[in-house]
């Protein structure tokens, strides 16, 4: 029982920050039909734009509680990122808008390239070690623990979803979203100043990559050039498990990514006998990317099934 | 009367067809103004031009008196002419309220930041707009659909909506394409109720129609495309009796 208690809070403390990540990938897919392949690599830079801030007010002001260090950095990344995302999407995919739907994928494919390249070569190539910044208390819930930094996670995320559930559900920006993920057209016929909710999205998703990216190498202690490859290709294949383009779908999706990685690895050994270690993790999220395309290429919850933005 | 749409001299061509050549008409501020036509005359790709949807090749268009030619689709509508569809174009995965809303956009400003912390400005705003959408419901009789899907309303009342939605943006000048298009007669009867009341609100209405005893009995002027050209302009009676307009589009019997 203490065991299956253990891995779901690793698995979903895992899909939380699966989801915030699938949520920019579907909310631009959503309005662009675009597969933004540079979102991972977004992470990373938020990840490595905190820890550099973190290093410097470490050596600034030693004493400074962890909290702010930590509050400091998401408040230099989070800006950094959505500049980023904004200038991503003005100088690689605006202009190709109206190119065949090729051009600007291979495009996505070029930047994540050079965002690695930039961040290697300001940070190096080797793990830098995310400080023990925060008090690593560990509260034991019926035999499973859980960590003050587990907790901070699971609470930001859920309240970040909810807050942008509100904004696309309530706002005159979500509206303006949906209203442009249904026909771009109309919308600027209507009044809508489509480059404007484009880019939005685009601030959106970026902001919540840089708060995932925080999140998840505070969690694993790490941060590395490369580690938005594969937390972008995961976050990825959770968006297209929940419907690519579907907002509770990307949610949905990271959740169950997480539990199905978590529990994978935990119960993996078990079942083959030891034959397979739980390092074998990161293969689940493939396994289900694939099995989704095979069975129900729309994903769980489909393009159509609920709102689109 | 003065002027509130000049077109002047607008042509377009779509590789090798030209779709309008050296268009130039005048709608006058209060009228209901229509234009007429057989089928690909134009009629739609001239919306399509007013609205910013299609760049021109040649000439002019000015609302109240500004150049729109080259604006975007937003640029447009900011300058006070909105229109509806001749396939009806709502958002069809929003409800009814929502497409209103949206039409709301464009004279609204509030942010993000505003509606997340919820500033008293942004939700006197959002207030205001839910209270002015209702109310535009009402006017075109679908009040009791607000919290529907606009894909699940009847038809009629899906071109309602189109209306209600470009009403919301606030127009000086609104472009109906084929508003009564699919309308049974009571249908009709109602919506030209509605349309000589938006008239007499202080709305100027350009409405491409191919009912034609209904544009006969609403319009103030009407002008004739035939392939791209104006064939004729003026009163309903002076066109009716144009002699090309009758080899071109209305027939012998419709004398």
């Amino acid at each position: 029982m203490d065991i299956f208690l253990q891995q779901l809070i690793n698995g979903l403390v895992l899909g939380s920050v699966y989801a915030l990540v699938a949520l920019g990938y579907t909310m631009v897919y959503g309005i662009l039909e675009l597969i933004n392949f540079a979102h991972g690599e977004i992470t990373m830079m938020g990840a490595m734009v905190a820890l550099a801030v973190i290093g410097a007010l470490a050596l600034a002001a030693p004493g400074l509680p962890g909290v702010l260090v930590l509050g400091a950095g998401l408040a230099v990344a989070i800006p950094v990122c959505v500049a980023l995302g904004l200038l991503i999407e003005r100088v690689a995919y605006r202009p190709l808008r109206h190119a065949p739907r090729l051009a600007p994928l291979i495009t996505a494919i070029g930047v994540s390239i050079i965002l690695q390249n930039i961040a290697m070569l300001i940070w190096g190539k080797q793990y830098i070690p995310f400080p023990a910044i925060l008090p690593q208390a560990r509260h034991t819930v019926y035999g499973a623990s859980i960590t003050n930094v587990q907790i901070a996670i699971l609470l930001l995320a859920t309240g970040i979803m909810l807050t942008l559930i509100l904004v696309v559900r309530k706002t005159r920006l979500g509206r303006a979203m949906r209203a442009t993920a249904q026909s771009r057209q109309v919308a600027s016929l209507m009044g809508v100043d489509v480059n404007r909710v484009i880019a939005a999205t685009f601030a959106i998703g970026s902001a919540l990559a840089a708060v995932a990216g925080v999140m998840v190498s505070a969690y694993y202690g790490l941060a590395h050039y490369y580690m938005g490859f594969l937390l972008g290709l995961k976050a990825f294949s959770a968006a297209v498990l929940g419907g690519i383009g579907n907002l509770a779908g990307a949610m949905l999706g990271g959740l169950l990514l997480g539990l199905i990685e978590s529990f994978g690895a935990g119960y993996i050994g078990d079942l083959t006998g030891g034959f397979l270690g739980s390092n074998y993790q990161d293969v689940f999220a493939f396994f289900v990317l694939i099995t989704v395309l095979v069975f129900r290429p729309s994903g769980l919850l489909g393009v159509r099934g609920g709102e689109r933005a | 009367m003065n002027a509130l749409l000049t077109v002047s001299g607008v042509s377009k061509a779509f590789g090798g067809l030209q779709a309008l050549s050296g268009i130039s008409l005048q709608v006058h501020a209060g009228e209901i103004f229509g234009l007429i036509g057989p089928n690909g005359a134009g009629k739609t790709t001239l919306f399509n031009a007013l609205t910013g949807l299609y760049s021109i090749d040649c000439g002019e268009i000015r609302l109240n008196g500004q150049p729109i030619e080259g604006r975007k689709p937003h640029q447009v509508l900011h300058t006070g002419l909105a229109r509806t569809f001749q396939n009806i174009r709502l958002f069809a995965e929003m409800t009814a309220l929502e497409n209103v809303l949206v039409g709301r956009h464009a004279r609204t400003r509030s942010g993000v930041v505003g509606a997340v912390l919820r500033l008293p400005a942004t939700r006197r705003e959002e207030a205001d707009s839910r209270e002015r959408a209702h109310a535009l419901l009402q006017r075109v009789g679908i009040a009791q659909h607000a919290h529907r899907l606009a894909r699940n309303l009847p038809y009629g009342d899906q071109r309602r909506l189109e209306i209600a939605r470009a009403l919301a943006t606030e127009p000086v000048l609104l472009a109906l394409d084929e508003p009564a298009a699919g309308m049974n007669p009571a249908e009709r009867a109602a919506l030209r109720e509605m349309l000589l009341q938006l008239q007499a609100d202080g709305l100027t209405l350009l409405l491409i129609e191919h009912d034609v005893k209904l544009i006969m009995g609403l319009c103030t002027r009407l002008a004739v495309l035939d392939y791209g050209l104006k064939i004729a302009e003026g009163t309903p009676d002076a066109v009716c009796r144009d002699p090309k307009v009758i080899a071109a589009y209305l027939g012998d019997e419709a004398i």
